[in-house]
């Protein structure tokens, strides 16, 4: 849930989150956008189970995803530490069923 | 890699103790630089929104007013070069006769940094709980669920429990009510009496840092008003849910258990130093406090063992962000006089009522470090349970390994315990809890590997 009780966010943008255009607010992190989307799987572990990100500060690496660059080449990130950009394009490493 | 000129000063970490050490230093005429992962300056403790976002009342709770006004203070130094998003991926000490080298993956690329006097003040983190089922989606660090509410605004559940050792918790869980969120229950794992015994017997006594404390007190009042229950004495057992969290299963002291419905959980258990940088420099550590934690030694000047490298604090020991401060501002001070810019008389002068401060502030980190004490309530973790998050190592393998590996670098070379890209962060206390349990844990660790962060590979060769 996202709060307004401190914060006032500008304008909406909109990402591309596993093909699908996903809104957010300038300045957040690329976890929030995704998290607030209810997308929330990183990965599916050897056991096959879903897994989540966990310490929101650059720490555990639980949230990787890849940036693709407009040249297609993938740049893995911790999304936690990602401010979203405009059309900026995203895969998660869940797939896109999580 | 582009190199630049080298800095006088450069500091690993824009928290309260780098923030600190940059207001002392500047307006010396020295090239001072600070590297942060973080896009702003605050640390973890004051992570500040979005410079996009307009914020009102933002982190209004008394106790974090100084270190407002000591952010307003670094935020304002015109000759404080600020190096956000930007990670430090290893330190190569005395790469030059009298210049240390810093390998830096920055927005633009990596690159190389020298400078003439290195600051590690990189924090610390919160310390990894294995428990079943806390690999789900919706299962945080307690600190990681504070800094979306603190940092975006965002609550990341709609019905939140935090459960652990840590009075943190009090705080955050009203930081949670206070953006609007829902939390269920905020349990602590040891008996009520264990939290509020110590400080009470302390009460008389007038603490120095207990602001803290005071802070922890009028949110548990707060909870209280708004009908948020604080328990005692249940130790989580499981958390429960197959694609997201939906529960949090507890055992009672008599050993039945109780199924909390939720869809978040904080874990708050301690917390550890960032100590990566400190050890692939080859500083010296010792262990320190109830967790004996990784921690970097230093001279009264806060000067590590390799000349030239200082450090400051939670990196030098967990003690709360007013002795980061004061370990920020005696390593600003150390600095000064090693570049020859202040003389001896004038930096014992200007030190010395700053270590009577400190003191008093090392004595209530102790008594918060025996209050938040989680030895005794450490989950029952069972074979299955993951240990090591990055490779899917369970607590099973790691068991079995143990019956013929005697180090953790043993471990890991046999399990690939440790060997993902948090670079052991999330397990390395687990296993060496496990290896020699909570009071002897003395394996010297996993020797950590560069780059400490991850970092896309074609950073590095392009």
């Amino acid at each position: 849930m996202r709060s307004s009780r401190h914060f006032r966010r500008p304008g909406e943008v909109a990402i591309t989150v596993d093909g699908r255009l996903v809104h957010g607010f300038p300045g957040e992190s690329l976890a929030t956008l995704l998290l607030a989307a209810g997308l929330d799987v990183f990965r599916i572990g050897a056991e096959g189970k879903p897994r989540g990100l966990y310490c929101n500060m650059g720490s555990c690496s639980e949230c990787m995803v890849d940036l693709v660059l407009e040249d297609g080449r993938r740049r893995p990130m911790r999304a936690c530490l990602v401010t979203i950009g405009d059309a900026m394009v995203v895969e998660r490493r869940a797939g896109s069923d999580g | 890699m582009a190199e630049c000129a080298p800095y006088d000063v450069l500091i690993v970490g824009g928290g309260p103790a780098g923030q600190a050490a940059a207001l002392r230093l500047h307006g010396a005429g020295l090239k001072i630089g600070v590297v942060d992962e973080q896009p702003r300056p605050g640390g973890q403790i004051l992570r500040q929104p979005p410079a996009t976002f307009v914020a009102a009342d933002w982190m209004e709770e008394r106790s974090y007013r100084p270190l407002k006004r000591q952010l307003g203070r670094f935020e304002a130094a015109p000759d404080v070069e600020w190096l956000g998003g930007s990670s430090v991926l290893g330190i190569e000490p005395g790469s030059a006769p009298g210049v240390h080298g810093l390998t830096v993956a920055t927005p633009e690329g990596a690159t190389g940094i020298r400078t003439r006097r290195l600051l590690v003040a990189t924090g610390c983190y919160d310390m990894p709980l294995p428990l079943a089922g806390w690999t789900l989606p919706g299962l945080f660090t307690t600190g990681g669920l504070q800094a979306f509410v603190k940092s975006q605004g965002f609550v990341p559940g709609q019905r939140i429990v935090l459960v652990g050792t840590h009075p943190l918790q009090l705080l955050v869980a009203r930081q949670v009510l206070q953006a609007g969120g829902r939390v269920e229950r905020v349990v602590f794992v040891q008996p009520r009496s264990a939290l509020l015994r110590p400080f009470l017997r302390r009460a008389g006594g007038g603490l120095v840092g207990g602001n803290a404390l005071l802070a922890a007190a009028r949110a548990w009042r707060d909870l209280g008003a708004a009908g948020t229950k604080v328990a005692f004495g249940l130790k989580p057992v499981r958390v429960a849910g197959e694609q997201h969290v939906s529960g949090l299963v507890l055992a009672r002291s008599d050993g039945t258990e109780e199924h909390l419905e939720c869809d978040a959980v904080g874990l708050c258990f301690g917390f550890l130093p960032q100590s990566d940088l400190p050890r692939m420099a080859g500083l010296a550590m010792e262990r320190q406090g109830r967790l004996r934690a990784f921690s970097a030694r230093h001279d009264e000047w806060m000067e590590s063992d390799v000349a030239g490298i200082f450090v400051a604090g939670e990196t030098t020991g967990v003690a709360g962000a007013d002795a980061a401060c004061v370990k920020g501002a005696l390593a600003g001070l150390g600095m000064l006089h090693s570049l020859g810019r202040i003389s001896e008389p004038s930096a014992r002068k200007e030190a010395a009522p700053l270590r009577r401060r400190l003191a008093r502030l090392l004595a209530f980190a102790d008594l918060l470090d025996r209050v938040a004490d989680p030895s005794g309530c450490y989950p029952e973790v069972d074979d299955q349970t993951i240990l090591c998050r990055c490779e899917d190592v369970t607590y099973g393998s790691v068991r079995a390994a143990l019956g013929t590996c005697g180090s953790a670098n043993a471990v890991k070379l046999l399990t690939r315990c440790g060997m993902g890209p948090c670079q052991g962060r999330n397990c390395e206390f687990s296993l060496l809890r496990l290896m020699h349990g909570p009071s002897r844990c003395e394996d010297a660790g996993f020797t950590v590997r560069f780059p400490v962060r991850p970092v896309p590979i074609g950073d590095l060769t392009g």
